[in-house]
C-alpha cells in the first residue's frame, strides 16, 4: 500500500522534541507588522483591545493590535441583514463560498469583528471585518496590523509522501488573568486538549498543553473535545467552565494546571444539557446582580444558565435516566438559529442568526 | 451590455499595465475589460481605457477614497442586475499611463460573472457621457466532475460495533463543506440485504473543519455519546452499529470538490458489525517478525486488531536501545530511519530501514497517542473507569526486539 509509505524518523523526532520546553530565560516576542494568516477563527478580545485570532492551518495564535482600524466607526453594532451575502460580495464571491468562523465584540467600541474564510478547500483564504454602530462593514487590512504570535503545539510536521494528514481545529479562544486559553479537536486522535500560554508572549513560553478529562456517568473517565468554555471565578478560585457535545457542563480548577507533560487536568461534570447537540459559544453576563452564562447550541437552542449553583453543585457521577440533569438552566425560545454569539454590552448580546440555507443576519438581542 | 467569459488566449496580448496605445489627448470611447492573470504575481484585473491623458492625470492627483473609487468604477458579483443592492468588490485601484485599473483583493473566481461599471460623470473632471457596463468572467477551471472517493478506513468486511472514527479519502482536493449532509449509514436488512434502512443520528454533530490540510481526507466521527456504554444516548437508543448486523456507508455524489463540482460518482462501503473492541492496545499482543542483520528486510509487526490508519503513521517507530536513558524518555533517541507501509486492513505494519540492519537490540516504540479506530490507546481503553489517579501517562511505550547476525 504505497499511499501510506512515509519517512517516519522525522515524525518521531518531532514529537520527542515537543515534550520538552527550552530551559532559557523568557524574552518578549517583538511586535511585527502584517501577520501572514493562513486561516482565521476563533477570535477573542483581551484587555486594551488586543484581538486574539487563532490560525488553525498555520498552527499559530496571533495577538493583533488593530490600531486605527479598530476605531473610527460609530460606536455599537447595528443590525445587518444578510451579513454573509454582504461579506461575500465584498470578497468577490458568493455567500455559499464563504464560512464565517467567529464573531467577537471589542468592548471599548462595542463594534463587532467577524472572521471569514473565503473560498473552498485548501485554497480558502482568511479575511477579517468590522461592523460598526451605523451598520458600516469594513474589511480590516491585515497587512498593516501590528501583531505578536506564538506557535501552537504539535502542528503537522513535514513528512515525505502523504503520510501525515493531521489537522487541528480550534474550537474556542479566551483570555483570563494573564493567559490565553484555547481548546481544540484533531481530525485524528480523539482527545481533549486545553492549551494555555502567558500573554504577552515570550520566546521561551511555548504554552502548556494538557489532556483534560471529566467524570461521566458511572465514573467513566471521559476524554472528548471541548467546544465552548469561559474562564470563571468560583469561591475566589479561577476555573474553566467548559461545554462538550451531548452536552455535559464541566468545571476545571485552574490550580490543577501544571506544566508536566501527561498530567491530567481533571474536571467535574455539574450539568447535562441534552444529547445530539454541540455547543457553539458561551458568554458570561450579569443581570439583577447575578451572573449567568448564555450558551448557543447547534440543535438545542440558546440556554441561560445561572452560575450561583456551580460552586456547590453535586458532581454527576451516577447514571441518569433523565435527558438533562445537574445545575438548572432554561431555554430561551425567542433566540433561534443562532450560529455565533458574543456579549455586545451590559444589556445585549450580538448574534449571527439564520435558518439553514437562508441569509445570516447580525443582530443585537437583549440579554434574557 | 454583453456577457462573455474571457478567453485567455485572446487577451494575452493586452495583459500588463502601461502597455498598448497611448491615451488620446481628448479621450476616446470608453471600454472596460477583464484581463486574466499573467502570473502568480500579476493576478487578473479589470481596467477602463479611452480616458484622456488629462483625465488620467486628474484621477491620479485626486487621491480618492475607496468609496469614491467604487462609486466611479464599480465591480460587483453577478451578472445582469443581480446584486445591485450588495456592496462592491473590495480591491486596489491604480492609474497607469493609459488606463484606470482595479485588482480585487482576492482573485476573481473562475466561472463567476462580475458586473463592471464605469461612470464618467463621477470623475474629478466629469465627462458628460453614459456609463459603460460589461459583465465578464474568467473561464471555469473545470466543468466535468472527476473527483471520486478512493478509499475508506477502516476497510475490513467486519468492523467493531464501537467504531468511533472513519476516514474518507478523495482523489483530489474537496471543498470545505461538512460531510454530515452527504454521508449516510444504512442498515441492510432482509435475506439478501437488499432493504436499506437509514440509521439516524449516527455521527457527531461537528460541522467544522475535519479535513486534512490538503482537503483530500475527511474524518467522520460516530457520536461518542451513542458509542460509549452508559451515556444517556447510548442507553436510550443504543450504538449506531450493532454486532451481527449488516450496514452500508454511502457517500452522495452531491458533495462538492474544491472546484465546486460534484463527485463523479457516489461511493458505498458495505460491512458487517462485529463484537466491540473495548480494551487497551497491548504491545505484548503484537507479533514481531524480525529481520536479519546486514539486510534491508522489513520488520513486520502484526497487531491483534486493526490500528488507526492515520495515527499509526505518526505514533510507531523503531529506535536503537541504550540511549533511552530514563524510563519514559523520548528525547535524543537514535531513531532508525525508514519507510513504513500498512497492510491487511491496518493489521500489519511493515518497516523497511533506509540502511541495512546491524545486529543488536532495538525497541519498537509506540507513542502514547497511538489509537485504534475505537479510540483505545496503548495501555488505556477508550472507556475506562476513573481511578482518581493523576499520574502522568508515559509519553511512549516500548517493546524490545533483537536483530540477529546472519550466519
Amino acid at each position: 500500500m504505497r499511499s501510506s509509505l512515509v519517512k517516519i524518523s522525522a515524525v518521531l523526532a518531532f514529537v520527542a522534541l515537543t515534550a520538552y520546553a527550552p530551559a532559557v530565560a523568557p524574552h518578549a516576542v517583538a511586535a511585527a507588522s502584517g501577520p501572514q494568516l493562513q486561516s482565521i477563527g476563533p477570535l477573542s478580545f483581551g484587555p486594551n483591545g488586543v484581538l486574539y485570532a487563532a490560525d488553525p492551518l498555520g498552527a499559530t495564535l496571533y495577538a493583533l493590535d488593530l490600531g486605527s482600524q479598530a476605531t473610527g466607526g460609530a460606536a455599537g453594532t447595528a443590525n445587518v441583514a444578510g451579513l454573509d451575502q454582504k461579506l461575500a460580495a465584498m470578497l468577490g464571491t458568493d455567500a455559499k463560498d464563504i464560512a464565517i468562523t467567529d464573531l467577537a465584540v471589542d468592548q471599548r467600541t462595542h463594534n463587532s469583528f467577524v472572521s471569514v474564510m473565503r473560498g473552498q478547500g485548501p485554497n480558502a483564504k482568511p479575511a477579517l471585518f468590522r461592523v460598526d454602530g451605523a451598520g458600516a462593514v469594513t474589511e480590516i487590512k491585515t497587512e498593516s496590523v501590528q501583531y505578536t504570535s506564538v506557535a501552537l503545539p504539535n502542528p503537522a510536521p513535514a513528512t515525505e509522501g502523504r503520510g501525515n494528514q493531521r489537522a487541528q481545529m480550534i474550537t474556542q479562544v479566551r483570555y483570563a488573568n494573564g493567559r490565553v486559553w484555547m481548546s481544540g479537536v484533531s481530525n485524528e486522535e480523539f482527545a481533549s486538549k486545553l492549551w494555555s500560554v502567558a500573554y504577552p508572549f515570550t520566546k521561551a513560553d511555548t504554552g502548556t498543553s494538557l489532556e483534560i478529562y471529566h467524570d461521566n456517568h458511572q465514573r467513566l473517565e471521559t476524554r472528548a473535545p471541548m467546544y465552548a468554555f469561559i474562564p470563571y471565578t468560583l469561591e475566589n478560585q479561577p476555573y474553566i467552565i467548559g461545554a462538550y457535545t451531548c452536552t455535559p457542563l464541566v468545571k476545571f480548577p485552574v490550580s490543577q494546571l501544571t506544566p508536566n507533560t501527561g498530567s491530567k487536568f481533571r474536571g467535574t461534570t455539574i450539568g447535562e444539557f441534552g444529547a445530539g447537540n454541540r455547543p457553539i459559544d458561551m458568554i458570561l453576563y450579569k443581570k439583577a446582580g447575578k451572573d449567568f452564562i448564555l450558551m448557543a447550541n447547534t440543535s438545542r437552542g440558546v440556554m441561560k444558565v445561572p452560575t450561583d449553583t456551580f460552586a456547590s453543585a453535586t458532581p454527576l457521577t451516577m447514571p441518569s435516566n433523565q435527558e438533562t440533569a445537574g445545575v438548572p438552566f432554561e431555554k430561551i425560545p425567542s433566540m433561534v438559529g443562532v450560529m455565533q454569539l458574543d456579549l455586545l454590552d451590559a444589556t445585549h448580546s450580538v448574534v449571527l442568526q439564520g435558518a439553514q440555507g437562508q441569509p445570516l443576519n447580525l443582530q443585537s438581542v437583549e440579554l434574557p | 451590455m454583453r456577457h462573455r467569459f474571457v478567453a485567455v488566449v485572446l487577451l494575452s496580448a493586452a495583459v500588463g499595465c502601461g502597455r498598448g496605445t497611448a491615451p488620446e489627448p481628448t479621450g476616446g470611447a470608453l471600454h472596460v475589460s477583464l484581463h486574466p492573470a499573467a502570473s502568480r504575481v500579476l493576478p487578473a484585473y479589470v481596467d477602463v481605457t479611452g480616458l484622456s491623458a488629462s483625465e488620467l492625470a486628474s484621477l491620479r492627483a485626486a487621491h480618492l477614497g475607496e468609496a469614491e473609487w467604487q462609486s466611479l468604477f464599480t465591480v460587483r458579483v453577478g451578472g445582469e442586475a443581480a446584486g445591485l443592492d450588495l456592496p462592491a468588490v473590495g480591491g486596489r485601484y491604480a492609474v497607469t499611463d493609459r488606463a484606470l485599473t482595479f485588482t480585487p483583493r482576492f482573485p476573481f473566481d473562475p466561472g463567476r460573472s462580475y458586473r463592471i461599471t464605469f461612470d464618467p460623470t463621477k470623475m474629478p473632471r466629469p465627462r458628460q457621457a453614459a456609463s459603460v457596463t460589461e459583465v465578464v468572467g474568467l473561464p471555469p477551471v473545470a466543468t466535468v466532475p472527476s473527483t471520486v472517493v478512493t478509499a475508506m478506513h477502516p476497510s475490513a468486511d467486519v468492523v467493531p460495533e464501537n467504531l468511533l472514527r472513519i476516514y474518507i479519502e478523495f482523489s483530489a482536493p474537496m471543498g470545505s463543506h461538512s460531510g454530515l449532509d452527504f454521508v449516510h449509514l444504512l442498515e441492510r436488512t432482509g435475506a439478501d440485504g437488499g432493504t436499506e434502512v437509514p440509521v439516524e443520528g449516527s455521527f457527531l454533530p461537528v460541522d467544522a473543519n475535519l479535513w486534512s490540510p490538503d482537503h483530500t481526507r475527511y474524518t467522520l466521527y460516530f457520536d461518542p455519546g451513542r458509542v460509549k456504554a452508559g451515556i444517556f444516548p447510548n442507553r436510550q437508543v443504543g450504538r449506531p452499529l450493532v454486532a451481527g448486523r449488516r450496514y452500508v456507508l454511502t457517500v452522495d455524489s452531491g458533495w462538492t470538490d474544491a472546484n465546486s463540482l460534484p463527485l463523479k460518482a457516489g461511493y458505498r462501503y458495505e460491512f458487517k458489525a462485529g463484537p466491540a473492541v473495548d480494551e487497551a492496545i497491548k504491545m505484548s499482543d503484537w507479533k514481531i517478525k524480525t529481520p536479519l542483520a546486514g539486510t534491508r528486510e522489513p520488520l513486520v509487526v502484526t497487531f491483534a486488531w486493526p490500528v488507526d490508519h492515520a495515527v499509526v503513521v505518526r505514533a510507531l517507530g523503531v529506535e536503537t536501545t541504550g540511549a533511552a536513558s530514563s524510563p519514559g524518555a523520548t528525547s535524543a533517541l537514535p531513531i532508525v530511519d525508514g519507510d513504513i507501509a500498512l497492510q491487511a486492513h491496518d493489521t500489519r505494519w511493515v518497516f523497511t530501514p533506509t540502511a541495512p540492519w546491524t545486529a543488536g537490540e532495538y525497541n519498537l516504540v509506540a507513542l502514547s497517542f497511538l489509537e485504534d479506530p475505537q479510540g483505545n490507546r496503548v495501555g488505556r481503553a477508550f472507556e475506562v473507569f476513573d481511578t482518581g489517579s493523576n499520574e502522568p501517562t508515559p509519553d511512549a511505550f516500548r517493546t524490545a526486539f533483537t536483530v540477529a547476525p546472519r550466519r
